[in-house]
């Protein structure tokens, strides 16, 4: 087995799929081979790290009650300050909060991963940045809208089923555990065209979901 | 003695009222409406079933019983088409001992527009487009109409015939067509997306976390796009038929059962991708996850 064959082989030898002789191969070429070894000992790396992202990210099981506080505190500071500035800021500070986080997260581990030495990024210059990609990819419109179909749903509670709308936000949390993986993942590889499509689509599916939460039809 | 007579007296008395009670509650319902040709018919009930057949008269039926809860039918007319909707008492606080069963037959050419809660849909021999939509009932077409639309939050989606531009849509329930004939699009968060048969000209099916399996026979063109986050992906196709594919996922895996084997896009990220082709032309076929799993396997 050659490096080609070897880093071709590296996910089935992680993941236990190599037959029996291939992985002696593949252990032979290892003990010859530091280069291959070195990639090896990253690829675990990187994978116990991805496999650590959501237990660290894991929002509350019912992240309702966090989203009514923010919601109601929203409405106390557009009381207080100017109505459209704060409430821009703030759907998008709420919108973007996880993902950025998510996203910082990844970024930080990316750099230590890749320069130990390295001082830490400022994380206020990370969020811009990831806000200016959001904006690029036409996103900030989605915050906006995010923000205010969450108060239609928080308006029509009563008039739903309960099941249904535990259900609807189950999903919406099985949605943006989703969006904060991605995100992660982006923030160390920011320029992963597959990742940023991935994080879009995930928005999408977000708002539609709100979309049809706000107009379903009343039980009785 | 007295004492004896007055037992069985509120026996009696208890035994007439419970045998009493359900058919009270059940009200039949037996009407008929004229319709307009090609004039729409829209439906609205909260709860029960919905039994909707086309017929070659040119006039709704209405027939079954009304559950508890149930003041009646509203029926609203005029040359555009025709409502019906199941009134509901506003403040029932009764036991729910009966379900309003609702059996409607519906000219053949008349366009369907259906809305529910948690009540079933079926419907059966409508040719002309057909509009669906439930909370939590399950929505069932036996027969393919000229268009479809049909959305769910918790209830499964059942399609015997999809027509070309079929949209079907749920958070968690079961998506299943089990034959397509044109383009079909469905969207799921976490619910499954089955296509059992028939060809594709074209689709867009997409879940967070549900699988979403397709065994149809893509079209001689167009593009069928498949993207979940975490769910799976499984396409049977034919390995002689000329199409284009391509695969990637971040962290997921990518087995193919006819072609190259998926390769891996960078040294620092798990992402892997395949591309290839199997003839010249034919339609462009892109499967995508975050971390899920995609087969290609061979029909």
């Amino acid at each position: 087995m050659n490096c080609d064959e070897f880093k071709l082989r590296i996910d089935d030898l992680l993941d236990g799929r190599l037959s029996a002789a291939e992985a002696r191969e593949a252990e032979v070429h290892l003990e010859r081979c530091p280069d291959c070894a070195a990639e090896l000992a990253e690829t675990v790396g990187l994978a116990a790290r991805i496999a650590e992202l959501p237990r660290t990210l894991e929002p509350e099981r019912d992240p309702w009650p966090g989203i009514a506080a923010r919601l109601a505190e929203d409405r106390v500071a557009r009381g207080r300050f100017g109505r459209r500035e704060l409430a821009v800021a703030a759907s998008i500070l709420l919108a973007a909060a996880a993902v950025i986080g998510a996203y910082l997260i990844g970024r930080q581990q990316a750099l230590t991963a890749s320069a130990p030495a390295a001082a830490p990024a400022a994380g206020a210059v990370e969020a811009e940045a990831l806000l200016a990609s959001f904006d690029a990819l036409g996103v900030l419109d989605y915050a906006t809208t995010r923000q205010a179909l969450l108060e239609v749903l928080e308006r029509r509670r009563e008039q739903l089923a309960p099941e249904t709308f535990a259900l609807v936000m189950a999903n919406l949390e099985l949605i943006e555990e989703s969006m904060a993986r991605i995100a992660t993942a982006l923030g160390a590889d920011p320029g992963n065209e597959l990742l940023q499509r991935q994080l879009v689509t995930a928005y999408r599916r977000q708002v539609d979901l709100l979309e049809r939460a706000a107009r379903l039809p009343s039980r009785v | 003695m007295k004492r004896k007579n007055l037992r069985l007296l509120a026996l009696v008395v208890l035994l007439v009222a419970t045998a009493t009670a359900p058919l009270a509650a059940a009200q039949p319902v037996n009407e008929r409406h004229p319709v307009a040709a090609g004039a729409e018919v829209s439906i609205e009930n909260i709860a029960g079933s919905l039994t909707i057949s086309a017929w070659e008269q040119p006039e709704v039926e209405i027939t079954g019983t009304l559950g508890d809860g149930v003041e009646g039918i509203e029926v609203s007319s005029n040359e555009e088409g025709i409502e019906i909707e199941v009134k509901y008492e506003e403040n029932f606080r009764g036991r729910h001992t009966s379900e309003t069963e609702l059996v409607i037959r519906v000219p053949q050419g008349s366009p369907l527009d259906v809305e529910t809660v948690s009540c079933s849909i079926a419907v059966s021999g409508v040719t002309a487009p057909v509009e669906l939509e439930s909370v939590s009932g399950a929505i069932r077409v036996a027969d393919r109409p000229q268009a479809l639309e049909a959305e769910t939050v918790s209830g499964s989606i059942d399609v015997a015939s999809a027509p070309d531009g079929a949209e079907l849509a749920s958070v968690s329930g079961a998506i299943r067509v089990g034959s397509s004939q044109g383009r079909v699009e469905a969207e799921n968060v976490s619910g499954s997306i089955l296509v059992e048969g028939g060809t594709l000209g074209g689709g867009s099916f997409e879940t967070v976390s549900g699988e979403i399996t397709c065994k149809a026979i893509p079209g001689a063109s167009g593009s069928i796009d498949m993207e979940t986050m975490s769910g799976s992906i499984t396409l049977v196709a034919d390995p002689g038929a000329a199409a284009s594919y391509e695969l990637e996922t971040f962290s997921g895996t990518i087995s193919n059962q006819f072609g190259p084997e998926a390769t891996r896009t960078s040294q620092y990220t798990p992402e892997k991708e395949l591309r290839f082709s199997t003839g010249s032309g034919g339609p462009s076929i892109s499967l995508s996850s975050f971390s899920g799993s995609i087969k290609l396997l061979s029909r």
